[in-house]
């Protein structure tokens, strides 16, 4: 399909929180070993239940992420955009997803295998250190994310029994 | 030789979970253990350091404003559970304090100290950091819940009334 996220591999990734802290060689390093593609919207990037070793970022573009079961009633969970990691647990163990991730919009992702990003332990152990921490600093602002969400949902239960 | 209680600590540990006993033995070398009484500080709430903390026994309280009026209570750590990710990566500052609420035992391991297995045992290393994003993720996972129950539950008082 065409895009409006025309890109290569390596300025997306550059471009990508994954790679704050690689040098641009151990970025050209990582970039052979990803797949840049787009979504329509609409699209599923991942669905609940499943599981892979993948992991994506997200280029450009927004994702919707809902609980099943999926369709016009679905309450979004939360909304990821460029920079944002989707799948980390499945990428790191097989775990089935939790829940299933829409493109709304035109969207562009890259995909990281894990037996990829572990053949590079033997040579470039650093990269794969980097990039880990990188997932580690990911899944912590979603954390915070959803704890300053929650906060605000309970504070608006209060609001509402008190005045009713 | 390592020091078999280490041993058996990181052993049965998250840390220690995806290494073999090799690589168990050159962890157990670099880790700091330390006991804490009731109401010790394990970390200072606007402090940051580049520990990362593992509790072998007992509990510990995450308080913020500890000591002061408007003290709050936020949650328990037990057995197992990790202390301090974000500072151990990028020196973060702790955002709440980390006090025992029982005899407790931890052991840390700083990250430097981690760094230097990157060239010799890579895989240990990487075990660590996956350890460190399972963590991270149950969590996640536990906040996710309490959002959808927390929606569903506003939803249906909105059709009910």
């Amino acid at each position: 399909m065409t895009s409006a996220f025309a890109t290569d591999t390596f300025s997306a990734l550059r471009a990508s929180q994954l790679s704050t802290e690689l040098s641009d060689p151990q970025c050209r390093v990582l970039a052979r070993l990803l797949v840049l593609f787009h979504l329509a919207d609409g699209e599923t990037l991942v669905a609940q239940g499943t599981s892979d070793n993948r992991l994506h970022v997200v280029v450009a573009g927004v994702l919707v992420v809902v609980q099943e079961p999926a369709g016009p009633h679905a309450q979004p969970l939360f909304l990821l955009d460029a920079g944002d990691l989707v799948g980390e647990l499945s990428f790191l163990d097989g775990a089935s997803r939790n829940s299933t991730v829409i493109a709304r919009g035109q969207a562009c992702v890259l995909e990281v295998e894990r037996e990829r990003l572990e053949s590079l332990l033997g040579h470039e152990p650093r990269i794969v250190y980097h990039v880990m921490r990188a997932i580690v600093r990911n899944a912590h602002a979603l954390q915070r994310r959803l704890s300053a969400q929650a906060l605000a949902v309970r504070h608006y239960l209060y609001q509402t029994h008190l005045i009713s | 030789m390592t020091d078999p209680a280490a041993f058996s600590a990181l052993r049965a540990s998250r840390l220690g979970s995806e290494l073999t006993d090799d690589q168990c033995h050159v962890l157990a070398g670099l880790l700091a253990f330390r006991s804490l009484d009731d109401g010790d500080v394990l970390v200072a709430e606007g402090t940051s350091d580049n520990h990362l903390h593992c509790i072998v026994s007992g509990s510990l309280a995450v308080v913020r404003g500890a000591g002061g009026p408007a003290e709050l209570s936020l949650f328990t750590l037990t057995a197992g559970d990790l202390v301090g990710e974000m500072s151990f990566l990028d020196a973060t500052v702790h955002y709440a304090a980390v006090l025992a609420n029982a005899p407790t035992r931890v052991f840390s391991l700083e990250r430097e100290q981690l760094e230097s297995l990157l060239d010799s045992h890579p895989q240990i290393v990487y075990c660590v950091m996956r350890a460190i994003v399972r963590t991270v993720h149950q969590i996640q996972r536990r906040l996710s819940a309490q959002s959808v129950e927390l929606s569903n539950y506003i939803y249906k008082q909105h059709g009910r009334y």
